[in-house]
């Protein structure tokens, strides 16, 4: 630049600073301390404005002190990148998905709304996104302020002839501190796996994970390491559902449709989770596409279901809407029955979800759910029953450290019975609603802790039975039980440290219940409701007063210990209370059971849990590998005195009877995540038990050995084969000694419950899936669709018992049979039908 | 298309669900003492049965107890003995009726000393039906599914008293035997109905044009009430999965050893009528 004059210069700090402060006696610093480097000066800069511009450039870091400058090294600060990882195509939330710092160890997992946040030093990164079936991409950043990101990634499904799993995905088993969880995604090889009549249902394949079973193939409930079925919270978009089954548990309320994610949490609950003392079971919906409008369905021989997404306002707001009919009236109990008084089942469930996102700091949802079963009985008796849901929620982002979600929903389950067949034609029906906020917030100090606090407020209202005339000149008079009103509230505040290579997350609930009027409490001799001829006297209690207040303390902690990359040591204590109760005297909860909140007489649950796992991965996390041990110790299990009357009893308390339990048992898990060849092997040791009278007792749903097993193989792009093979220890039963006869009739005499077992159960599914062709003619990708899956279930036609009945036998009634029965006593075949367009 | 659709679906689960007899080791016999009994509102000879369990898979037939010392006491200080006749079956001496509002007790003296006592049972007042009718429905015929055929049922209206817990048994016997399906024991009470007609429709239990049909209505105490209903869940629910666990059926009777002793006496006050089942 001939003619101009050069303001600018290079020059090396240090020598820079000691000519500075030859002119200028307050400046101190310490050369051993401060990096030398190269530095742009401009001449015509005053002093401090140099200094100010050293500092801007992150040379030095300046402190003053009366006249005094003290000259540092400069200290980096802290920022934090947050934002939302989405599916680029639908616009999904990926949840659970991995971010991570590529060349660092750190990084983290995105939350149920697939937000992520991390603290790091100011600097340049190459953060790297990843998730399960999906193409990881990576993102430079440059954070030198804090930074929200919307990050999106290509499902790899498409394209490739097998499923890519990301190494750090695979490897949250390791990493993650909550022990004991289970993920499932319909997608891929799951929705692979054979189920009966080829349904694809997120509760059957949870059967196939080591700790959670159903008593048998016809029977409601989900178990979880030896809980009851009440004991489990089932969360659909974070409102409860209080019975996850249709059709007497061969299918669950949740269309696969419309799943995003599953995850099934055995043990360890961080504390913003409660209520219940067995599980946590959380479903999260899709959110709908927000690109464009899709439309999915599939057809088969139990159901046919349909899902239209699209956007409201494209990459801003979507909506979903989806729906499930069953196809065929089903018999319950007698298949092959052409009578007109058979029992007949059918069932039906919508879903529909909104949302928006005005900006990037709020996120509004609004999402219900309907389901209803019918089932028809004798002629003229009909039973309904359903769940119903609609929850409303919002995402704030605060500031990029705290995410905060407050909810507001209404959980309903009800049913109605109408029989309109003498004696006195009836509509019975009863009903648990709750209506709910919960306010849940996410603080992410830095890298090293992350705070979760936050509160929920439920209030219950039971009406545990009313029964009235159909017609007002029906025999039947009007009978109402006394609603039932409680608050159940729960404070709680969640700390999640990572300390060298240790992790561990500890917090406490703090949880209450508020048995409110009106009611009446009788009050029984000696405090103890044996009978109703026990009853001496009525307190009666006007409505919002307090009745009973119960409160307990939750403390959880787990504790993982890394020990490398591939493998971890994790141990975990969580104590857990529940205020209300499913009473149900029967082998498998029915759909017209009730619910009852804890109350004078009625004690809540408690559940101490420890457990002790160690988690390893090969192979690049290829194999998934994991063996868990656990202990469980229940209070106050509500139990039935022999013949117990719970329809419409309104001293319902004289039937119960409280056990104490406790389970124990070891989970062994191995699963290969990668490759054509895709599955896992599964087996539980286990017992479960209650003590009553001194003597420990097996609960109905006891397996000793539980074993399964699922693969998938993917012979080429269009076509996979997927078995599950399971082996159990069958249920116990309660065998006769003796035989008599009353009136003639044969009578089995019992003496100690749950004396043996069924034989053993041993099942072997088959399916096969064929896809569409993936590309038109031209090689271009098609847009639409669709595949069949041919499934086979009960391969080998075992006749595993289902049960024992004890009887006279037809060739001679003076003598007692055994007869073992089967549900399912032939292979069964089936087809369905997948589209997406 | 709807044919096809049926024939596919039958297709695959006609075989579902079946029964098969098997063998398998039970634990040891109790051997317990069974005493039944119902003392009527009707002058008899009324009857009492004793015997003792026997191994459930067992083939010997039932042992009965032949030499028990068995006696009827009322609260009017009345006192019935009974006298052995067979297989068990001890009639008593003289016929008698149970007089309403009069309490009961059966009392047993066994070899080695062994007394058993029933609780006390008083006579219910006896229920009258209102009116009886038979009414029809179609459905397939059993012994051929392609065919429809006409069935018949008692239709019976009782009028319930008001103000007072009523608990009645039925019981349906077809041409003098015994209906035991769907159930040997129908129970019902009245908790739902004080006071009001009760319409029943019994179509669980149908006949046949020109069966002979007995419909007798019980009335019986709570106690009876709850022991009937506990050992018709262990006949009719066992097994299923909406089924009560299994359990021991205890009576009403106390022994002097304080020994288990299964049955049941108690009381039950009896109305009857025959009907021809034609169309009216």
């Amino acid at each position: 630049m001939k003619g101009q004059v050069q303001n600018t210069k290079t020059a090396r700090l240090h020598s820079l600073l000691d000519s500075l402060k030859a002119n200028h006696s307050g400046l101190a610093y310490s050369l051993d301390k401060i990096k030398d480097s190269f530095v742009q000066i401009d001449r015509t800069l005053s002093f401090e404005a140099l200094l100010q511009k050293l500092a801007d450039d992150r040379h030095i870091s300046i402190t003053r002190d009366d006249d005094r400058i003290l000259i540092r090294p400069y200290q980096p600060k802290n920022y934090t990148l947050h934002g939302m990882l989405k599916d680029r195509e639908t616009g999904e939330h990926l949840i659970g998905a991995a971010v991570e710092i590529t060349g660092a160890s750190s990084g983290t997992i995105t939350n149920g709304y697939g937000y992520f946040n991390l603290t790091l030093p100011e600097g340049d990164y190459t953060i790297r996104f990843s998730y399960l079936g999906y193409k990881s991409i990576e993102l430079d950043i440059a954070l030198y302020k804090n930074i929200y990101t919307r990050a999106t990634l290509n499902t790899s499904l498409r394209k490739l002839d097998e499923i890519q799993v990301d190494a750090l995905a695979a490897n949250h088993n390791i990493e993650s501190v909550v022990p004991s969880v289970h993920n499932i995604r319909l997608t891929g090889v799951e929705n692979s796996i054979p189920y009966l009549l080829g349904e694809v249902d997120v509760i059957q394949n949870a059967f196939l994970h080591p700790g959670i079973r159903a008593i048998g193939e016809d029977a409601s409930g989900i178990h979880v390491r030896g809980g009851n079925v009440d004991q489990n919270l089932i969360l659909l978009d974070e409102a409860i559902i209080y019975n996850p089954n249709h059709f007497y548990g061969l299918i669950s309320v949740f269309n696969p449709e419309a799943v995003n994610n599953v995850r099934i949490m055995k043990g360890y609950m961080p504390p913003s989770f409660g209520g219940r003392t067995s599980s946590v079971i959380e479903v999260r919906q899709k959110e709908g596409n927000n690109q464009e409008t899709r439309i999915s369905g599939g057809i088969g021989l139990l159901s046919a279901r349909g899902l239209i997404e699209g956007p409201l306002k494209k990459g801003k707001s979507s909506y979903l809407f989806s729906a499930r009919q069953s196809l065929l009236n089903l018999s319950i109990d007698d298949f092959g029955s052409s009578s007109n008084r058979r029992n007949r089942i059918r069932f039906q469930d919508v879903n529909l979800k909104i949302n928006y996102k005005p900006s990037d700091k709020n996120t509004y949802y609004l999402s219900g759910y309907l389901g209803n079963d019918r089932n028809t009985v004798g002629f003229n008796s009909v039973r309904n029953w359903g769940n119903r849901m609609l929850n409303f929620r919002w995402n704030h982002v605060y500031t990029p450290k705290l995410f905060s979600t407050i909810a507001a929903f209404i959980s309903e389950y009800n049913y109605r019975v109408e029989n309109d067949t003498d004696p006195g034609a009836f509509i019975s029906r009863s009903k648990i609603a709750n209506y709910s906020v919960k306010l849940d917030n996410d603080y992410h100090l830095n890298q090293k802790n992350d705070f979760i606090f936050g509160f929920s407020v439920l209030a219950h209202r039971l009406i545990p039975g009313v029964r009235e005339p159909l017609e007002p000149d029906d025999a039947t008079n009007t009978l109402e039980l006394d609603e039932e009103f409680g608050i159940e509230s729960a404070l709680y505040l969640g700390h999640e440290t990572r300390i060298g290579s240790f992790s561990i997350n500890y917090g406490l609930r703090y949880s209450m219940l508020h048995n409110l009027g009106a009611s009446d409490v009788f009050q029984y001799q000696n405090n103890n409701p044996t009978a109703d001829s026990a009853i001496t006297d009525t307190l009666t209690f006007s409505v919002g007063e307090l009745v009973k207040f119960y409160d307990n303390l939750e403390p959880r902690i787990s504790v993982n210990w890394r020990l490398g990359r591939s493998s971890s040591v994790k141990a975990s204590y969580s104590r857990t209370a529940q205020y209300i109760h499913l009473l149900s005297n029967t082998i498998a909860p029915a759909p017209t059971d009730i619910w009852k909140l804890s109350d004078t007489y009625i004690p809540p649950g408690t559940t101490d849990q420890v457990s002790l796992g160690y988690y390893k991965n090969l192979a690049g996390n290829i194999w998934q590998l994991s063996a868990e041990g656990y202990y469980k110790v229940l209070t106050d299990n509500i139990q039935y005195r022999n013949g117990a009357d719970l329809v419409f009893n309104e001293n319902i308390e004289t039937e119960l009877l409280y056990a104490n339990g406790r389970s124990y048992g070891l989970e062994l898990y191995a699963a290969k995540k990668k490759g054509k060849v895709q599955g896992w092997v599964s087996y539980t040791l286990s017992r479960a038990e209650n003590t009553i009278d001194g003597q420990n007792i097996l609960l109905n749903h006891d397996k000793t050995h539980d074993f399964s097993t699922s693969w998938n193989y993917k012979i080429n792009s269009r076509l996979s084969i997927s078995a599950n093979f399971i082996a159990n220890t069958g249920i116990p039963v309660t065998l006769p000694t003796d035989r008599y006869f009353f009136e003639g009739n044969l009578i089995p005499q019992f003496d100690e419950r749950n004396n043996a077992r069924l034989p053993t159960y041993h099942r072997l599914d088959l399916s096969v899936r064929l896809d569409g062709r993936a590309r038109k003619r031209s090689g271009a990708a098609r847009k639409n669709r669709d595949h069949w899956n041919f499934t086979v279930y009960n391969v080998y036609a075992r006749k595993n018992a289902y049960s024992y009945f004890f009887r006279a036998s037809e060739q001679n009634p003076e003598v007692g049979e055994v007869v073992k029965f089967s549900i399912f006593g032939t292979a069964i075949p089936a087809i369905t039908y997948n589209f997406k367009f | 298309m709807k044919k096809a659709s049926k024939h596919l679906f039958l297709f695959v689960i006609l075989l579902i669900g079946c029964e098969e007899v098997v063998v398998i080791d039970l634990p040891p016999t109790q051997n317990l003492i069974v005493i039944e009994g119902f003392l009527t509102n009707q002058l008899e000879h009324q009857e009492i049965s004793l015997s003792t369990s026997t191994a459930f898979l067992s083939t010997s037939p039932t042992s009965f107890i032949e030499n028990a010392i068995a006696f009827v006491r009322s609260s009017e200080n009345e006192r019935f003995d009974f006298e052995y006749v067979s297989n068990g079956l001890y009639r008593s001496q003289v016929p008698f009726k149970g007089k309403v509002g009069v309490e009961y007790q059966l009392s047993l003296f066994l070899d080695g000393g062994l007394r058993i006592n029933s609780d006390w049972d008083r006579m219910p007042f006896p229920t009258i039906p209102d009116t009886v009718l038979i009414e029809t429905f179609v459905d397939s015929d059993p012994e051929n599914n392609d065919l429809e055929t006409d069935f018949f049922f008692p239709s019976i209206r009782v009028r319930d008293s008001i103000n007072y817990p009523n608990f009645y048994r039925w019981k349906f016997l077809k041409n003098n035997v015994p209906l035991v399906e769907p159930s040997p024991i129908t129970l019902q009470s009245d908790r739902f109905f004080d006071g009001n007609f009760i319409p029943n429709e019994f179509d669980e239990f149908s006949y046949r044009e020109g069966d002979t049909a007995i419909v007798q209505l019980q009335s019986i105490t709570e106690a009876t009430f709850l022991y009937l209903r506990l050992l018709a869940s262990q006949i009719t629910t066992l097994g299923t999965s909406s089924g009560t666990t299994p359990a021991q059926v205890i009576g009403n009777f106390s022994s002097s050893d304080e020994s288990v002793v299964l049955g049941y006496f108690g009381t039950a006050a009896i109305a009857s009528d025959t009907l021809i089942m034609r169309r009216q």
